[in-house]
């Protein structure tokens, strides 16, 4: 089921970019977030915080996420959370 | 264990509070994603059920990193089971991926302990296995 067709690219970033900021980020690393780091690599987010960055997505956007598909090249940095998530939204509608 | 035998370690601590707040929002999909059904009857049973998550996921952590597991090929954390002996000893029992993996380097065994105060749970596993294919 996806119930979220009315998404665009941008709308997607700035969603989950708001989420890293509320949950991860110190207040001193808040402004200018890189949509490109490694978010696993520079320690801002560990594997349980990959856990609740998955079930945000799937209730966010209304997708579904395979234990196949956590992997870095879909859920490294914001800009690649994105695309994946544009992905899994174009291949469900 | 005898002298050519191999040891990996991994330690892990979750914060309890994190997993509060994704069992407790009313859905199923973070502990349908990590625990198996064994894992899950036996948490929801405890009278502290966070403390007994959040133990667990830290146990599959901790096991992950001595066997040193990437998440490259994606993960799925219930092939880390945690079950409990008669006696409460925590056991693992690995499934799919890890299973694979714990094969490959020919671990022979298995060992961990876990704790957890008021905030905090803390895992601690130990494998030992052939130094030849360390």
């Amino acid at each position: 089921m996806n119930k979220n067709l009315g998404y665009n690219e941008k709308d997607i970033v700035d969603i989950i970019s708001q989420f890293i900021i509320n949950n991860f980020l110190l207040s001193n690393q808040k402004e200018n977030i890189d949509v490109n780091i490694s978010l696993y690599e520079d320690r801002i987010v560990d594997s349980t915080g990959v856990l609740e960055i998955v079930d945000f997505l799937e209730e966010k956007f209304g997708i579904k996420i395979e234990d196949d598909e956590l992997v870095p090249d879909n859920l490294d940095s914001i800009n690649k959370m994105s695309k994946f998530v544009q992905r899994k939204i174009d291949n469900a509608s | 264990m005898d002298l050519i035998d191999s040891i990996s370690i991994g330690v892990d601590i979750v914060y309890i509070g994190r997993i509060s707040k994704n069992i407790d929002d009313g859905n199923d999909r973070f502990i349908n994603r990590v625990y198996t059904k064994g894992e899950i009857d036996y948490c929801k049973n405890k009278k502290n059920i966070s403390h007994h998550f959040a133990g667990r996921l830290a146990g599959k952590e901790a096991v992950s990193k001595a066997l040193k597991m990437s998440w490259e090929g994606g993960i799925n954390w219930k092939d880390i089971e945690i079950i409990n002996e008669k006696n409460g000893i925590p056991r693992v029992v690995l499934h799919g991926e890890a299973k694979k993996v714990a094969n490959e380097r020919k671990i022979k065994n298995i060992r961990i302990s876990i704790s957890h105060e008021k905030e905090y749970a803390i895992a601690f596993a130990v494998t030992t296995g052939d130094k030849k294919n360390e």
